[in-house]
């Protein structure tokens, strides 16, 4: 840990676990917590994504009062691929920022009497066939309401980019769903380990899951079978409390990812690594105007004292 | 009724600059620098990656208020260095590495 904070910049290594579409789980090693939490603020916060915004009601004779109904749509997750080419609605040229048009918004249309089984998120009939709820081509969809008979529903939804700082809608990930570790390993004290005999290190090696530790057959030491495996959980037998050591390693992360579907998660992690360069340079090209006047101004300080 | 608007979280007011610079009077090569409309996500990270300029003497960021979008930056160089100097270092320094990090990441 210390030894990474000397470092005059640092070269993080990616070791990729699992990938599917809504989840990863990745190893970053060399790196400090504080730029693992950056990147998972960025993603919970500052990703861009699609979601209902304004929802106008035409007829609404279920049981579930205007508001409600506009709440459940709001948080239906939109795929959100087109974020990065949208606008958003207040900075739209084509329409000065009315945000209605088809740069800056996507209208879905509702329109539901009766059917047999819920109203689902398959029921939203979008005017841009690649912002669809995440779920379409899943057999169920997500429940929006249920009506009874002679109960009808008509609807106009529009939906916008934004992001998760505004409001939790737009947020790509779920509540919990975003979390990271130190994984552990163990360090083999050597000093005391050869004071065991090597009947006793066979002993000693038996009493732990196979393949976790084993006696090199040349040079009789007990060695770690598969370092840095990540050993967080695994129970110690008390007499080895001196023998081994279980440590957290401070410069590596075990990172999981798992999105509410606006977004596939390596999408994700790649969007947040645009966005905070994005920032950081939107912060030094400011620099420059004022560059000449002030440091010339320090020069002068430097040289009065 | 009375709550500020969600969105003056992150655009920033017209006429006013997303960088301000304010050099100390009482102490040399020290400067506080103000950054709108961004919060802890900046503030650490641009304070770590001041850290490891040696010849930053001081550096750290607070969030003056939580209903102040903004965050205010101060370092303290030796005569080596300037705040302005070691201020842009750390972005370059942050900028490639994550141009790293994006080209190492595959999936
Ligand atoms: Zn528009």
């Amino acid at each position: 840990m210390e030894r990474l904070l000397k470092l005059n910049r640092l070269m993080p290594r990616w070791k990729v676990l699992e990938s599917r579409s809504r989840f990863l789980m990745f190893v970053l090693e060399g790196t400090t917590e504080s730029f693992v939490r950056v990147l998972l603020r960025i993603m919970t916060e500052e990703v861009p994504t699609i979601a209902i915004h304004e929802v106008v009601i035409e007829t609404n004779s279920s049981f579930l009062s205007d508001s409600f109904l506009a709440q459940r749509l709001r948080f239906i997750p939109l795929t959100s691929d087109l974020a990065n080419l949208m606008y958003y609605s207040t900075e739209c040229p084509n329409c000065n920022g009315r945000g209605y048009c088809h740069l800056c918004s996507v209208e879905f249309r509702l329109s539901a009497k009766c059917v047999a089984g819920d109203v689902t998120s398959k029921d939203l009939v979008t005017s841009n066939p690649s912002v669809l709820p995440f779920d379409f081509f899943d057999p169920t969809g997500t429940a929006i309401v249920k009506l009874k008979p002679g109960e009808e529903l008509t609807l106009k939804a529009i939906a916008r980019k934004g992001i998760g700082k505004d409001h939790i809608k737009w947020s790509p990930l779920a509540a919990t769903s975003a979390k990271y570790f130190c994984p552990s390993d163990i360090r083999i004290n050597e000093e005391l380990m050869e004071t065991l005999t090597l009947e006793q290190k066979k002993q000693w090696v038996a009493s732990y899951p196979t393949d976790l530790f084993q006696v090199d057959p040349q040079t009789q030491k007990v060695v770690l079978c598969r370092p840095g495996n990540g050993y967080h959980n695994m129970p110690l037998n008390p007499e080895a409390r001196g023998v081994i050591e279980v440590f957290e390693k401070k410069d590596t992360f075990v990172f999981t990812v798992e999105t509410t579907g606006a977004l596939k998660a390596s999408q994700l992690l790649m969007n947040a690594l645009a966005i905070l360069k994005r920032k950081l340079l939107s912060f030094r090209v400011l620099e420059d105007h004022f560059l000449d006047h002030d440091l010339a101004g320090i020069d002068k300080l430097d040289s009065e004292n | 009724m009375n709550a500020p608007d969600r969105y003056e979280r992150f655009v920033v007011p017209e006429g006013t600059k997303k960088v301000s610079y304010e050099r100390d009077t009482k102490i040399m090569n020290a400067a506080a620098f103000t950054v709108e409309r961004e919060d802890h996500t900046i503030g650490n990270i641009l304070r770590m990656q001041l850290h490891r300029d040696p010849n930053v003497l001081f550096a750290g960021y607070k969030l003056p208020h939580p209903l102040q979008y903004k965050i205010l930056v101060r370092i303290h160089t030796t005569s080596q260095s300037s705040p302005m100097q070691a201020y842009n270092q750390a972005i370059n320094d942050l900028d490639r590495e994550l141009d790293h990090m994006k080209n190492a990441f595959e999936v």
